[in-house]
């Protein structure tokens, strides 16, 4: 069964309030999102600021209603079933705000009371996240950020929700302590429960995700494999050779090549091994292949959707104007 | 319907500030028999010498310094009003709009709590605290008078009917204030709403009471049905609870309506 599944989903939000002779104006927040995530899978929702990565979230949830579409989670509707979606789901909210007046215990205590569900990860995760007594017994607004964000994700995930949804959940976080959350997160991927994060994050999105949307103006520009999305990349290569360069221009995948000065560069897309084959045997003192990055997956997807909209747009131009 | 972990919650964060409230009303209660007993029959030569002009009285009530005039002074003057509302109306407008300015209230509603469990747990905090403040008023009154030998001259009857139209006056504005809380993202117009229904009220009750001509004024005022000289007086009016029950109905009604069909966008 998929965790979640969304069918045209749309979200307009009012613009101002309706005046006599002036409608009222919408803005599309999201528009058209069809969108399936496997029980049991890390997926990442990226998108940069203002993108539709939060309200998205929202609409699952059941804070927003949607303007058109649906979606369920874990097979039930997000608006006519929300409070028993909130039941079995985990949330961590982007940018939390915690009762500052409570001490730590108290408000995982009060949250756990909420929910209705014993808080059996709990001492784990403040193991994990090294929140300890001493720090669980001031209050809240004694904490910084970063203690905040890991009492956030704390009381997202201390009662072992089937499915966390996580709103940027690594902001604040120290190096030490983000690594410690993706640790956590592949803990979840092991025991088969399914996490939906978004983030603009995109080195921490290629570190944990099995799946990624990518999402540019309340539209979904890619839902693709974090693997074969980074599979088709290019790769930068660039070679110091001892003795004459190879051959490489009827090399599959090898674009922008260079000769000169003894060093050799090119760009490298898709299966490498044709690639190998061809260098075999040449006489070389540095090979540097760079790993693929989805943030140039991300980039080029961006790129690629401008560059379509602005054709567009011009085509529009050249057609009214004929 | 009701969240027992949000009412605890509720209670537990606030107990400290409703007590002091409790005790500020029962000590002013404490003192309408004292100031009656002490001073009444001097102040009465005074305020019908005619230095005070009879609109002056009017608004203090027909009989201002016997015993039950100075009991129900000691509900409707301002001091007594503000003490009585600042929970009902600050509380209320600050449930909802107040979790949802801080951020809070997204916390709590990513729990398996519905919109409107929130709303009328809310509710019940709000009547709960309006009936402890009125009940600490009542035993201030009950010990003031007791202290000077005048309990057995107030009417356990009329005192019950005023108990219970006070509270129901509360839960009057409790309901508006908290049906504004759940329709704003911010609490300056939720209690705006709260203070303003507040304030007008008042002012068309003194006004009407005061001006024959405004007179008309005077029911669209919810202080105009808590009338407690004629309750004590054993005139009380049935129908002046059921138009205040009317006002708490049709403000949760309002507010059970709205809060679930709100977007709760991000907070900015």
């Amino acid at each position: 069964m998929s965790a979640i599944v969304t069918a045209g989903l749309t979200k307009h939000y009012r613009s101002g309030s309706p005046r006599p002779g002036r409608p009222a104006a919408f803005v599309p927040a999201l528009e058209d999102v069809t969108l399936e995530v496997r029980t049991g899978e890390i997926f990442g929702f990226l998108g940069p600021n203002g993108a539709g990565k939060s309200t998205l979230i929202r609409l699952l949830l059941g804070f927003l209603h949607p303007t058109a579409g649906r979606a369920t989670v874990l097979g039930l509707d997000s608006r006519r079933e929300s409070v028993a979606v909130r039941a079995r789901v985990g949330y961590l909210p982007g940018g939390i705000s915690l009762y500052d007046g409570l001490t730590g215990e108290e408000l995982l205590a009060y949250l756990e009371q909420l929910s209705g569900r014993p808080a059996t990860r709990r001492d784990l995760l403040c193991e994990r996240l090294e929140l300890s007594t001493r720090i669980l017994r001031r209050p809240v607004r004694d904490d910084s950020r970063g203690m905040r964000q890991k009492l956030g994700i704390v009381q997202a995930l201390q009662h072992d929700p089937e499915l966390a949804i996580l709103d940027e959940p690594s902001e604040g976080l120290d190096p030490l302590m983000q690594r410690a959350f993706y640790e956590i997160l592949d803990d979840l991927r092991r025991s088969g429960r399914t996490v939906f994060f978004s983030s603009h994050v995109l080195s921490e999105v290629e570190r944990v995700c099995d799946r990624v949307a990518i999402v540019r103006a309340g539209r979904l520009a890619a839902v693709e494999d974090v693997a074969s999305l980074l599979a088709r990349r290019r790769r930068r290569v660039e070679m110091r050779l001892a003795g004459p360069p190879p051959d490489l221009s009827a090399v599959a995948g090898i674009t922008d090549l260079a000769i000169g000065d003894g060093r050799l560069t090119c760009s490298l897309e898709g299966d490498p091994r044709p690639f190998l084959a061809a260098i075999e045997g040449v006489e070389l003192t540095d090979l540097t292949i760079e790993p693929a990055r989805l943030e140039e997956a991300f980039l080029e997807l961006y790129a690629g959707e401008e560059a379509a909209e602005a054709a567009e747009a011009s085509r529009g131009a050249a057609g009214s104007g004929s | 319907m009701i969240s027992r972990p949000l009412l605890v919650h509720t209670w537990r964060t606030h107990r400290v500030r409703v007590a002091l409230i409790a005790i500020a009303l029962g000590i002013w209660a404490w003192i309408m028999p004292v100031i009656y007993a002490t001073f009444g029959r001097s102040l009465e030569v005074i305020l019908h010498s005619g230095v005070i002009p009879d609109a002056f009285l009017r608004v203090l009530g027909a009989d201002p310094f016997s015993l039950d005039g100075a009991v129900a002074l000691g509900v409707i003057h301002p001091i007594a009003i503000a003490l009585f509302v600042v929970y009902p109306v600050g509380f209320a407008a600050a449930a909802i709009a107040g979790e949802r300015q801080r951020g809070t209230l997204e916390v709590l509603l990513s729990r398996p709590v519905s919109r409107r469990s929130v709303f009328l747990t809310n509710l019940v905090a709000t009547i709960a605290v309006a009936i402890l403040t009125t009940a600490a008023w009542l035993l201030g009154t009950l010990v003031g008078a007791a202290a000077y030998g005048l309990g057995d001259r107030l009417d356990a009857g009329n005192l019950a009917f005023l108990v219970a139209n006070v509270v129901l006056l509360l839960a009057a504005l409790a309901g508006i204030s908290l049906a504004a809380s759940a329709s704003f993202d911010r609490l300056t117009p939720a209690i705006g709403i709260g203070i303003a229904v507040v304030l007008v009220s008042y002012v068309l009750e003194i006004l009407g009471t005061m001006w024959p001509d405004a007179e008309f004024l005077q029911p669209f005022s919810v202080f105009h049905y808590l009338r407690p000289m004629d309750i004590l007086a054993g005139r009380a009016a049935p129908g002046d609870l059921l138009v205040l029950a009317a006002v708490l109905l049709a403000s949760v009604a309002f507010g059970l309506w709205q809060f679930p069909r709100r977007d709760l966008a991000a907070p900015s």
